[in-house]
């Protein structure tokens, strides 16, 4: 079992859990319905008026999970949704064959507003929050609950973390540091990035509108999204369906400017480029995109001008009107959607566009669309400038 | 933890931002004498800011400037000994805390001044890939860019990926660095947890990697191994020494050096680098490990490379 740059890398289960529903039925009934559940309350005191998607369904009660953070628990939830569409039998790999990479933007931050007010008030802080911050470590958290033993990392990319966790479980699986690899991310809405997105003045007050002539922001959401990865020759030894390949992944960087695109969006179309030349994939062969499609003026004009020039008449959507951005999260969800694509051949409609932005070069399409697609390809654009392309393929 | 042999990858360009200095070259002064006596071991501002001057840095704050700064020194070294394509330079860091003395100083101003009204740039600059976006920036590096976190061995796990990264052609050069910064509620928290014994330090650490069939004139190569096979020099690195492993000739600890953080792994492969480097006699190779090395902890290798991978490419095979 030689490291290969051409081996197979299989997605053997998914897990998902966002504002749009927990789990692929509920989540396509809620892409059927053009219907978004938004709300204009916060589970914190904030003096800012704003849009958000929460998921508002209790989380399943998980042994080993209490006292763990919301973030822990979103993740988990979304794993076992992986694992069990994989079969425990799937991860029942030798030791130190199941690797883990979580992603994530708000466990990674002892961001605890009352603890430091406390430190700052007192010189002292209760240690109960610091106990809590370590042990919400995600891959450490999941890899635990899993009994996995392989590799584990978590990914902090800000708004690609969750696809660029999926590279990384790929780049291990095809360098055979495991046989099999849990891949995604997850956030839980917090305080902090709600004020960090607001003093940057992105953030909508309204339901978001990406890629529309009058889209005015973003709205921050919550979730987690999970793919279950396995090597060619694993799937093969442990007769796995082979029907979803983690075709192509690619990853770039701007080095252009901490918070704004390129403006030519130079990375984004090089990261879509690395991942086409992966997968041996021509640009004409890609049936559908899956846009990471915020609703700031700036990512939706740069994305919406790499798509146009790339692929040129191929509906694309972006899925933040039902789910809001989910920061670390939306990557793992995006690229589970992606799948979902594939598997019923039609995708969501971008809810909230009803003008043409002539500046975004393409509009994307705007109700459930049938799709004739065996590849879907998933973007996602950061803050540093990261830019990451997840290029999925429908077998057979 | 099995672990598969990933091809060594040759180093081929290391930098670093101590509290002993800025540059290798501080490093090695430093490590030839005795190690420092001071309480915590913090880097020195006005050495770090003549180290990135930059004015597109002008925001940035320690946690980036030593990032910037130790990278910059890896990149450079390695450039000198071969060019390379800045679209296929991949930048990998590694941080356990990220840049926390930012994040608190955005939640003053929310604080201070409400939610509404915390500043953008403190937001801005407090995610943990705010020093790979820094390094990306001032050495325009787009082959591709990954931050990752953990509380233990984050380094290790890093070096490990990019091995990987190199060996599915993602790049053909990758800068893999760590970066921890000390703070003055980190300082609280680390008094009450940690064992007093114990001196907190920051600083960066970064290497250039490039796969050995590109690599000529790398003096040392480097791998993540599951053992430290025949290993004649252990450098713990998290904790005290708590014993010989698969006894080496020599050990040190590269805390009592740079302090004690949670990236204490890539501190330790700069230790290892310059033992390997300047030290009479000069060890074979060398294990960077955990003080209290868990069974399921990889660990670092460095080693020499074997002959026939230090010839020019060009040359290989057309000599007398």
């Amino acid at each position: 079992m030689a490291a290969n740059a051409r081996q197979s890398v299989w997605i053997i289960g998914k897990g998902v859990v966002s504002a749009a529903g927990a789990g692929a039925a509920a989540t396509l009934d809620q892409f059927q319905t053009t219907q978004r559940r938004s709300t204009t309350q916060l589970p914190f005191a904030s003096e800012i008026d704003c849009v958000t998607f929460q998921v508002d369904a209790p989380l399943p009660a998980v042994p080993g999970l209490a006292g763990r953070s919301r973030t822990v628990r979103l993740a988990m939830h979304a794993v076992n949704q992986a694992v069990a569409e994989a079969g425990e039998e799937a991860l029942r790999a030798g030791p130190g064959r199941v690797g883990v990479c979580m992603a994530t933007t708000v466990a990674s931050q002892l961001n605890n507003l009352p603890f430091y007010r406390e430190y700052r008030d007192t010189g002292a802080a209760p240690l109960e929050p610091v106990a809590e911050y370590f042990a919400a470590d995600l891959a450490e958290a999941v890899a635990d609950q899993l009994g996995a033993l392989g590799p584990r990392l978590t990914v902090v990319n800000a708004c690609t973390s969750g696809a660029d966790a999926i590279g990384v479980a790929a780049s291990w699986l095809r360098a055979n540091r495991c046989d099999v690899a849990i891949a995604g991310g997850a956030d839980e809405l917090s305080q902090i990035p709600l004020a960090g997105f607001w003093s940057l003045g992105v953030m909508s007050a309204t339901p978001c509108k990406p890629f529309d002539a009058h889209r005015t922001g973003l709205n921050l959401g919550e979730g987690a999204g999970v793919l279950c990865l396995a090597r060619e020759d694993w799937a093969e030894r442990k007769g796995l369906p082979r029907q979803y390949e983690l075709a192509g992944f690619g990853t770039a960087c701007d080095a252009h400017h901490l918070t704004r695109p390129h403006p030519e969006g130079q990375g984004l179309a090089a990261a879509i480029d690395k991942a086409l030349v992966q997968a041996q994939c021509p640009a004409a062969d890609i049936g559908f995109v899956n846009a990471h499609g915020t609703a700031t003026q700036e990512n939706d004009r740069v994305e919406g001008n790499v798509i146009h020039r790339r692929f040129a008449g191929v509906p694309f959507a972006s899925t933040k009107g039902y789910t809001g951005h989910t920061l670390g999260a939306a990557g793992g969800m995006e690229a589970v959607f992606t799948v979902l694509g594939l598997d019923t051949q039609w995708m969501p409609g971008n809810v909230g566009f009803e003008q043409p932005d002539p500046a975004c070069g393409a509009a994307p399409v705007a109700t459930p669309t049938k799709l004739n697609a065996s590849y879907g390809l998933s973007l996602s654009l950061a803050f540093g400038g990261n830019n990451a392309a997840v290029l999925i393929r429908r077998a057979g | 933890m099995s672990i598969h042999a990933l091809t060594p990858a040759a180093v081929m360009g290391i930098g670093a931002v101590t509290a002993l200095g800025c540059g290798m070259d501080a490093q090695r002064a430093a490590f030839a004498g005795q190690p420092p006596d001071d309480a915590a071991r913090t880097v020195d501002d006005a050495a770090l800011w003549a180290a990135t001057r930059a004015r597109a840095m002008r925001r940035a704050d320690r946690f980036s400037r030593m990032a910037v700064a130790a990278a910059q020194e890896a990149h450079a070294m390695a450039a000198a000994a071969c060019a390379n394509e800045a679209d296929r330079v991949g930048v990998i860091v590694a941080t356990a805390f990220g840049p926390h003395v930012r994040t608190f100083r955005f939640l003053d101003g929310m604080i201070d001044h409400g939610d509404a009204a915390a500043l953008p740039t403190d937001f801005s600059h407090s995610v943990h890939n705010v020093a790979a976006a820094y390094i990306s920036q001032q050495m325009g590096l787009t082959g591709g860019s990954c931050s990752v976190t953990r509380f233990h061995l984050a380094f290790t796990q890093a070096v490990a990926l990019g091995q990987c990264w190199l060996a599915d052609g993602t790049c053909d050069r990758v800068l893999v660095g760590a970066v921890d910064e000390v703070g003055d509620v980190a300082l609280h928290v680390a008094g009450r947890l940690a064992d007093a014994s114990l001196r907190p330090g920051e600083g960066a650490v970064f290497v250039e990697l490039c796969a050995p069939r590109h690599a000529w004139g790398a003096p040392l190569h480097v791998t993540v191994a599951s053992r430290p096979t025949d290993a004649s020099l252990a450098v713990f690195h998290d904790v005290p020494i708590a014993g010989p492993v698969n006894p080496p000739d020599t050990a040190i600890n590269s805390g009592t050096w740079f302090g004690h953080t949670a990236i204490g792994d890539a501190f330790g492969l700069l230790a290892a680098w310059l033992c390997m480097n300047e030290a009479t006699p000069t060890p074979g190779s060398a294990a960077v490990l955990p003080g209290r090395p868990l069974s399921a902890d990889p660990l670092l290798l460095l080693a020499r490379p074997a002959r026939g991978t230090l010839e020019h490419p060009e040359t290989r095979g057309t000599g007398p």
